[in-house]
């Protein structure tokens, strides 16, 4: 029998879920099955498709080769300033993505870096490289928080033991750590492409949004639906419901199972 | 040899507090103390998991204070066993050696063999976390020992195991011990492991190096009232010393005075072990000097072994066989005289 605190949280986490449910579902009944293919095979979903997966999957492997050296030093090391550090990286997932977005702008429109990145060659600001800048930092902090908690996860005698038996730190890190986190850095990039793929804000200042040019799926939404385009919006909305669906769906069967043990 | 200098670190929570050891070659050394008293953080220092604070460390007198860990030429075997679990049993023991870069075949060999040594070679192709208590030391002893360390280091190796399993391992490490002659160092918080295994023992406690000695040593001669506690020496009273005469010193606890031939002056501890305590019905002429008439007022019986408690002014426990213990028809509340001589009086 079954008390009655458990039935109530029991009936409001279910009835809310239901409600979610609908929510979500309720995109998928809004276009025709006809305008849905016309929409997703126009050239501006096409398009932001593309651009988005692309942009995505470089700025999350960026994400990631910063994200675990970073996460790793502050499990692992002790150094000067080391809560101020892990406080900065916190603070963009506590503030809106959009002040992100305008301090990247504020930053790369500096009159001083700009010249210099001029001078280089290399264009930030409402281009293709802006749109995986901004991805970036959106997505930074949600991968170190993850990683850090996973290789926190991984007891530090097995390097130790490793290390014990002739291997190097850098040896150790590959053969052991890494193995031993692989649970939670597939975890970290789901989540770092899942991020990197929905962010709008930070991505339509950085990038300047622009079409057949730096358009994402969350933008093409936008203008869209400002445009009275209805299919195109709903379009690219179930292809981002699809991608997080996968995205989760991912997660759930393959990370947790992997850390059991370690 | 191990040579350890002066050794500290600080963890804030912590701290090892100048600890001097010498650990000889080919010894079976043990870190004896009770939980939290540093042995972990010790053996973890020596394997130079952690940098130190103050203190140096040599090993065959090249001083490794500062050598990093995969250099010190130092096993380390874990009371959690901690081998790799994403590794078979086989690839755990090979772990080493492949970064040795031993030939493949060589490598194929070397292990097979060590896990016959240890009667694991049935469980090659298995996951750690498959095995049980037993399977893992002895796995997480082949991955160490396969590397051919200087030291040996094993922070409370057994403390998970059931008692039969203990005892084959014991069994076991005295063998390896022997046929790979190296080092040991094997820190734990069980006294009769320590006087199973250990050629000599140290006992520590709250991040110190209490005493060094042998078993007998530590055991009849405990250096404080901490030790003797520890070690389970019964009979430890307080009392206070004064000279009696050329070589005799005596002891007054407030209720008996008490003869020892150790010469000492002032507040101290002494100790008694019940197996030099002599048991009569009757009063009997004896050279003993510590001659005492009590009542039995606690009679515990561990099978072939009686442990009696006799109250003499101070409670004083006695051991008798069974068979003495039924011959003197004793009980509780009976009369008896108890002797022991004033040199197997300790005082500390």
């Amino acid at each position: 029998m079954r008390s009655k605190l458990e039935l109530s949280f029991i009936s409001i986490a279910f009835i809310f879920t239901c409600i979610l449910f609908i929510i979500i579902g309720s995109i998928f009944l809004i276009p025709s099955f006809e305008g849905f293919l016309n929409a997703l095979f126009s050239d501006e979903i096409q398009f932001a498709l593309r651009l988005t997966l692309s942009t995505s999957i470089i700025a999350a492997s960026c994400v990631m080769l910063v994200a675990i050296p970073t996460a790793y030093s502050l499990a692992r090391y002790d150094f000067p300033l080391k809560s101020v550090v892990k406080s900065i990286i916190d603070i963009p997932m506590a503030f809106p993505e959009i002040v992100l977005g305008i301090a990247i702008l504020m930053m790369f429109g500096n009159q001083f870096l700009w010249n210099v990145l001029q001078n280089l060659g290399i264009d930030i600001v409402f281009t293709t490289a802006g749109v995986i800048v901004a991805q970036f930092f959106v997505a930074f902090p949600y991968s170190v928080r993850i990683l850090y908690s996973t290789f926190n996860y991984v007891n530090p005698r097995y390097e130790f033991v490793s290390r014990s038996l002739g291997y190097g730190e850098f040896e150790t890190l590959k053969n052991i750590t890494l193995p031993l986190a692989r649970g939670g850095i597939f975890a970290s990039l789901v989540v770092t492409i899942a991020r990197c793929i929905g962010t709008f804000g930070a991505v339509l200042l950085v990038g300047g949004g622009t079409y057949l040019k730096t358009e994402t799926l969350s933008i093409a939404i936008y203008y869209n639906l400002s445009l009275g385009n209805i299919d195109n919006a709903i379009t690219a909305a179930i292809i981002l419901v699809v991608i997080s669906f996968i995205a989760i769906f991912v997660l759930e069967k393959y990370t947790y199972k992997d850390m059991e043990g370690v | 040899m191990i040579k350890i200098e002066n050794l500290s670190r600080n963890w804030k929570e912590f701290q090892i507090d100048q600890v001097n050891l010498q650990i000889k070659t080919g010894e079976y050394f043990v870190i004896l103390g009770p939980s939290g008293s540093g042995k972990t953080l010790l053996l973890e220092l020596i394997a130079g998991m952690w940098p130190t604070d103050s203190g140096e460390i040599y090993v065959d007198n090249k001083n490794i204070t500062d050598t990093p860990l995969e250099k010190r030429g130092v096993g380390f075997v874990y009371q959690n066993y901690m081998l790799f679990p994403h590794k078979t049993v086989f690839e755990n023991i090979s772990f080493g050696l492949n970064m040795k870069k031993v030939d493949k075949k060589e490598v194929k060999i070397r292990v097979n063999e060590m896990m016959k040594l240890l009667n694991i070679d049935h469980l090659a192709h298995r996951l750690p976390r498959t095995l049980s208590g037993g399977e893992q030391q002895r796995t997480a002893l082949a991955r160490a020992l396969i590397i051919n360390p200087k030291v040996l280091l094993m922070d409370e190796p057994l403390s998970a195991l059931d008692r039969k399993t203990r005892n084959d391992l014991i069994r076991q490490m005295k063998e390896l011990h022997q046929k790979f002659d190296i080092t040991m160092v094997h820190v734990t918080h069980n006294f009769d492991e320590a006087l199973a295994l250990a050629d000599r023992i140290a006992i520590m406690k709250d991040g110190r190096i209490s005493q060094v000695g042998n078993s007998t040593e530590i055991f009849r001669h405990p250096a404080d009232k901490f030790v003797a506690d520890f070690v389970g020496v019964e009979n430890i009273f307080e009392g206070f010393a004064k000279k009696d005469g050329e070589r005799l010193t005596i002891i007054d606890t407030g209720k008996v005075f008490i003869y020892s031939t150790e010469p000492k002056k002032g507040p101290v501890h002494m100790t008694v072990r019940p197996e030099d305590i002599i048991l009569s019905s009757k009063k009997v002429e004896t050279s003993a000097r510590n001659v005492f008439k009590g009542k039995i007022t606690e009679i515990i019986d561990n099978g072939a072994l009686i442990k009696l408690t006799v109250d003499i002014g101070e409670p004083i426990m006695v051991f008798l066989t069974r068979q003495s213990f039924i011959e003197m028809e004793l009980n509780i509340g009976k009369d008896v005289w108890t002797y022991f001589k004033a040199t197997a009086v300790h005082t500390f």
